[in-house]
Formats: C-alpha cells, structure tokens, sequence
C-alpha cells in the first residue's frame, strides 16, 4: 500500500483557510466601511471637514465629505486586500519552508510595488 | 432631485445608481463564474449611464475587478477550485507584464493606442476559436511531464461535481504559460482589459488546467493584477465614489452568485459562453479602433 503524498502548502486545508480568512475580514470590513459612509453623506448630519491631502474624498464627488472619507476609506480596504493576501501567503511559505514559493510571493510584491511607483509618478 | 441625462432622457439618480447596481451584479456574476475582471461590463456600462469620461469608468471598473477577485476567491479557495500555487506562480508573469503595461502605457499608448489596441484583436480572436475548436475537451489525463511544474507541485485536485470525490489533475507547459500570463499583464497594464480573456485560455489548453479550475484560479489572480493600478487612480483621485461605492458592492454580490453557481456550470457550457466573451471583446476592440465609439 502506498501512502498519499502530502499535500504541499498551499493546496492544503489550513493555509486555504487563512488565505479565506483575510479575504473575507477585508471584504466585510470594506463593504461595512462603503455602506456606513453611504449612509453618513445620505443623512448629511455630521459637520463638513477639510481633507487636504485626499483630493478623491472631493473629486467629482457629491458626497458630504465625512462620507465621502468613510467610503475612501472602505475602497482603500478593498484595493489593498489582495496584496495583504500575497504578503500573508510569503509568511505562510516562509513558515512552511517552502523556499521557491517564499520567492516567488515576495517578488510578486516587489513588482507590485514598482509598478504603484511608475503608476504614482505619471 | 438631482438628475442625469440617460440616453436623452433626465433621469434622477437613484435611478441611475439602482441600474448601476443591478449591472454590477451581472458583471460580477459573470466575472467570477468566468475568472475575468468585468470590466468589460463595467466600463461601456458606466459610460452610457453616468456619461463619465473614459478614465473614470476604468477606475471604478478596477476598483470593482478587484471587488469581484476578492469577493470570489475567499468562497472558492476553501470550496477547493482555486489552485493558488498555480495562481501564485503565475502572478509573477502578470505582474511584471503590469509594470511593463504601465511603463508602455506612459510612452506609446499616448502616441500608438489605436496600433496596440488592433494588435490585440487577432490574439483574442485566436483563443475563440482555439477554445472553440476545444470545446468539447477539458484536460489530459496524462499530459507530458514538465519540470518546472512538478518541481514546484503545481497540480491539483477539484471537487468532482459529478461523481464526488476529488479529481486531480498535473500542469504542463509552464514555459508558454508563463510567457502568455505576462502578455496577459501588459493587456491589462496598457489597456485596463481583464487579463483573464488570456489566462483562462491559457490555463486551459496549454497548461492541462481543468476549464473550472482555470475560472477560478484566473479570479483569484485578477485582483492582484488589478490593485497596483487601483491604488494608483485611487490617490489620484479619479476614483468616483458615488458611483464606485454601488458598483464595488453589486460586484461583490455578484461574486458570490457566481461562486455558487460554479460547481454547477459544466465546462462545454463554461466554454461556450467564453467564446461569445471573446468574440464581444474582439469587436469592441475593433469598434475602438475604427473609431466607432466616442
């Protein structure tokens, strides 16, 4: 009888279940964030402020800007998930001594990086 | 109430938003079900509504991409049809094919983007009918041993929809592979076009992923590709956030539509409605290039 081959990190049950997990807590917590600052510019009742440094919580933006900072804020979430789950999978690599893969998300995050800085730069 | 001019008509809009919201969940249905982006849905339907510029809608359409990516994936890892080490080998094509989209989409797109858009067409119209011809095929149960991808384990198993239990099956071609996941990259880079109408053609007849697999893989990577430029629009401040915020949330739902409609979608009907896909894109592409579109 043979035995079944181990699986390897990644395709197992545990490191599925982190990688669902932060998925998931970015997830709820992004559209938590959208829908309160939704319903903080639907009700309007909170004194307008300045945010210098945010130009998109004005751009082209009807929404009191209270709201407006929340749903930026819930958005900001939402975009930057998917990298959390790349650096989450570099630690759980790393963790299971799976060395070509360590290399492989963390290069995977270097680029991301350069190419938010041309992005940036334009 | 404030209104909006729709087609001609003033239309107010809640209105709008609502439509808004119903079509960011088809797209987002579609999208996860398929593993592309939507922003093929997205982007001409936020331009017809709102009658936003061009740019806009692409960065609401990524933000929601991402929406999408996300929201499918952290349903389809743990149901067992995301392969992420096939996904994560491959990220490091798309990515640096991003950052080369990104660089070339400063420097020749502002001078060339009709030619880049045209060069485009025959590639998608190629996987049509590549796909097309394949259809009634899935995988190799025996495909020829590739050392890159047993080195790296990139095989897998699914769950079988059929018959229970697990099926497995073993990558080839990851030298090809590879090399179409970066153009895939720099479509998406350049273009703002889901580099899945690539990968998931890719995936599927050259590197022996299962059609189902393919999808959710493709989905699962999609937001990765996508958040370098989110996040730069983001700041940029070209990201709407009344029409963002609706599209983001309809997407996310339509995610979840479309990971529970997955173990259920077979893989000649997966095909078929790629390929319509396909051939929609194509003529878009073509439309853009003619000059069809304003």
């Amino acid at each position: 009888m043979t035995e079944l081959e181990p699986l390897p990190a990644g395709e197992d049950p545990a490191f599925e279940a982190v990688m669902a997990k932060v998925l998931r807590g970015g997830l709820y917590t992004s559209i938590v964030l959208i829908i309160v600052g939704l319903a903080i510019s639907a009700v309007g009742g909170l004194p307008s402020i300045d945010f210098g440094g945010v130009p998109s919580v004005h751009a082209g933006s009807p929404l009191g800007s209270w709201g407006a900072l929340v749903v930026f804020l819930g958005l900001l979430l939402l975009v930057l998930t998917p990298v959390f789950r790349v650096g989450c999978a570099t630690f759980l690599f790393a963790r299971a001594k799976d060395r070509a893969f360590t290399a492989i998300t963390l290069f995977v995050l270097v680029v991301l990086v350069a190419t938010f800085v041309v992005g940036a730069l334009r | 109430m404030d209104t909006l001019a729709l087609a001609g008509y003033a239309v107010p809009i809640a209105v709008a938003i609502a439509l808004l919201f119903v079509v960011a969940i088809a797209a987002g249905t579609l999208g996860s079900l398929l593993g592309l982006g939507g922003g093929l849905v997205l982007v001409p339907a936020l331009v017809l509504l709102f009658n936003i510029e061009i740019h806009l809608a692409v960065a609401a359409s990524l933000v929601s991409v991402i929406a999408t990516s996300t929201g499918a994936a952290s349903v389809q890892v743990e149901s067992g049809f995301t392969n992420p080490r096939l996904g994560m080998f491959l990220e490091t094509a798309t990515a640096v094919g991003g950052l080369a989209g990104a660089i070339l989409a400063v420097t020749i797109l502002a001078t060339h983007g009709q030619i880049v858009i045209a060069a485009f067409v025959p590639v998608v119209l190629g996987a049509a009918f590549y796909m097309y011809a394949q259809r009634g095929r899935d995988v190799d149960p025996d495909p020829p041993h590739d050392r890159l991808a047993d080195r790296l384990q990139l095989g897998g198993r699914y769950p079988d929809p059929d018959g229970g239990g697990t099926r497995s099956y073993r990558i080839t071609g990851t030298a090809l592979g590879l090399t179409i996941s970066g153009l895939a990259g720099v479509a998406s880079g350049l273009l703002g076009i889901g580099g899945g109408l690539f990968k998931v053609p890719a995936m599927n007849s050259i590197m022996n992923t299962p059609m189902r697999v393919a999808g959710a893989t493709s989905t699962f990577m999609i937001g990765v590709t996508a958040a370098a430029g989110a996040l730069v629009y983001l700041f940029a401040g070209d990201v709407g956030l009344l029409i963002t915020a609706p599209t983001a949330v309809g997407t996310i739902l339509g995610s979840q539509i479309g990971s529970e409609l997955r173990p259920r979608a077979t893989t000649p009907f997966l095909k078929d409605v790629f390929v319509v896909v396909l051939l929609v894109a194509a003529a878009s592409m073509l439309g853009e290039v003619l000059g069809v579109f304003p």
